[in-house]
C-alpha cells in the first residue's frame, strides 16, 4: 500500500522539493496539508497505476473509468484533512473510487445508455457479443461480484489483500468469486450453445 | 499457493489482463482542480482518543472477565443440516464454517427426498447455503435469509447459543 521508492513519475509530479525522496502515503498528506498542494500529484499517479486497469473493466469503458478515477481523487483531496488514518490512503481511495464507479452506473441505467444492465439482477440468458468482445460478459456479472473476480483474477490479489483491501471478509470474498465463476461458466455456457 | 486459474475463463482472464495505461491528462486535471480549491481544511472528530481509549478498555475487560467464562460453554456440538432435494444428484452444504467449499460437508441420502449431515459447530453465528449439483446454490427453506449484502439472497443464518444460555 505504501510506495517505499520515489518513482520517476512520482519525482516529476512532485515538485522540486521532493525530488529523490522516499515518502509514504503518510508523508505525502502530511506535506500536502501543509501546503504543498502539488504533493498530491504523488498520490495521483501512484493509484492512477494501480487502479486505472481495474476501473475500466469494472465500468466497460476506459473514459468512464478515467471520470471516475479523477472524481475519486478530487473527493479524497477535499476530504484528505478529516482523514485520519493516513498511512491507509489506498483502501480509503478504493473505496471512494468504487462508490464512484456505482454511482456512475446507476447514472448510467437511468439515462438509458446501457441497452441492458444486468448488475443487480440474475442473466437469463446472454445477449449478443460485441465485436467478439469476451470482456463483455463481465457485465452480466453483479457488481459485488464483478469487483472481486477483478481483484482476484486480473489484479492478481490473494484474498487476503482483497480482505485488507474492501474491508469484506475473505470468507465472504470467496463466496463472491465461487458466484461469481459459477454465473461466468454458465453465461459461456449459454453463449456457445446460441 | 494460489488455486489455479478456471481453465474455462482463460480467454476472458487475458483479455482482461491486457494492460491499460494510465492517460497523463488526469493528474494534470485533478492539481489543477486541487490549487482552485487550495489546501484541504477540516477537524478532527472531537473526543475520537477517548472513543479508542474506551474500546481499548471494553477490550481489556472482555479479556480478563468475560471470554474465560464463556470459554466452558462453547465446545462445538454436532449441528444437523438436512435438506429436501429430489431430483439432485449430490448435495453438499458451504458456509462460514467451511470456508464456503462445495466439496468439504457433502449431504448423505436420507431416503428418497431428503439429504442430511452432522456438523460440529461452535457456538455462534453462521451463513451458510446448501449447493445442489456442484452448481445451483439455495438458501435453506426451513432457516431465517442472511440479510448480509456480501452473500445476496441466497443464503441463510443460523446462531448456535451456549449451553445453558
Amino acid at each position: 500500500m505504501v510506495g517505499h521508492i520515489a518513482r520517476n513519475s512520482d519525482r516529476k509530479a512532485s515538485g522540486e522539493g521532493l525530488c529523490h525522496v522516499t515518502l509514504t502515503d503518510g508523508e505525502v498528506i502530511a506535506r500536502v496539508l501543509a501546503g504543498e498542494v502539488d504533493a498530491y500529484g504523488i498520490l495521483v499517479e501512484r493509484y492512477q497505476r494501480r487502479f486505472t486497469r481495474f476501473a475500466t473493466r469494472l465500468l466497460g469503458n476506459r473514459e468512464d473509468a478515467e471520470e471516475a478515477l479523477q472524481d475519486a481523487f478530487l473527493r479524497a483531496y477535499r476530504a484528505l484533512a478529516r482523514y485520519q488514518d493516513r498511512q491507509r490512503f489506498g483502501p480509503w481511495f478504493y473505496r471512494i473510487l468504487v462508490n464512484r464507479c456505482r454511482s456512475m452506473l446507476a447514472q448510467r441505467r437511468r439515462r438509458g445508455m446501457l441497452e441492458r444492465d444486468l448488475s443487480r439482477e440474475p442473466a437469463s440468458h446472454v445477449t449478443r457479443e460485441p465485436d467478439g468482445d469476451p470482456a463483455w460478459l463481465l457485465r452480466h456479472l453483479p457488481l459485488d461480484q464483478r469487483e472481486v473476480f477483478l481483484l482476484r483474477y486480473v489484479e492478481d490479489m490473494s484474498f487476503e489483500d482483497i480482505a485488507a483491501l474492501t474491508g469484506v471478509g475473505v470468507s465472504a470474498l470467496k463466496m463472491r468469486v465461487k458466484r461469481g465463476l459459477d454465473r461466468l461458466r454458465r453465461l459461456e455456457q449459454e453463449r456457445e450453445d446460441a | 499457493m494460489p488455486e489455479p486459474l478456471p481453465v474455462d475463463l482463460e480467454r476472458l482472464i487475458a483479455t482482461l489482463r491486457e494492460p491499460v495505461d494510465a492517460n497523463p491528462v488526469v493528474p494534470e486535471r485533478v492539481l489543477r482542480a486541487a490549487r482552485q480549491h487550495g489546501i484541504p481544511r477540516g477537524r478532527a472528530l472531537p473526543g475520537s482518543r477517548w472513543l479508542v481509549a474506551a474500546a481499548a478498555l471494553a477490550a481489556a475487560i472482555a479479556l480478563v472477565f468475560i471470554l474465560p467464562a464463556r470459554r466452558q460453554h462453547s465446545a462445538a456440538r454436532l449441528i444437523p443440516f438436512v435438506l429436501t432435494a429430489p431430483h439432485a444428484t449430490r448435495v453438499a452444504v458451504v458456509g462460514d464454517f467451511n470456508d464456503w467449499d462445495p466439496h468439504a460437508t457433502p449431504l448423505e441420502r436420507l431416503g428418497a427426498d431428503a439429504w442430511g449431515v452432522m456438523v460440529p459447530l461452535r457456538p455462534g453465528r453462521y451463513r451458510y447455503s446448501f449447493v445442489l449439483d456442484g452448481s445451483h446454490w439455495i438458501a435453506d427453506p426451513a432457516a431465517p435469509q442472511s440479510s448480509d449484502d456480501d452473500f445476496g439472497p441466497r443464503s441463510s443464518v443460523l446462531t448456535i447459543l451456549p449451553r445453558g444460555t
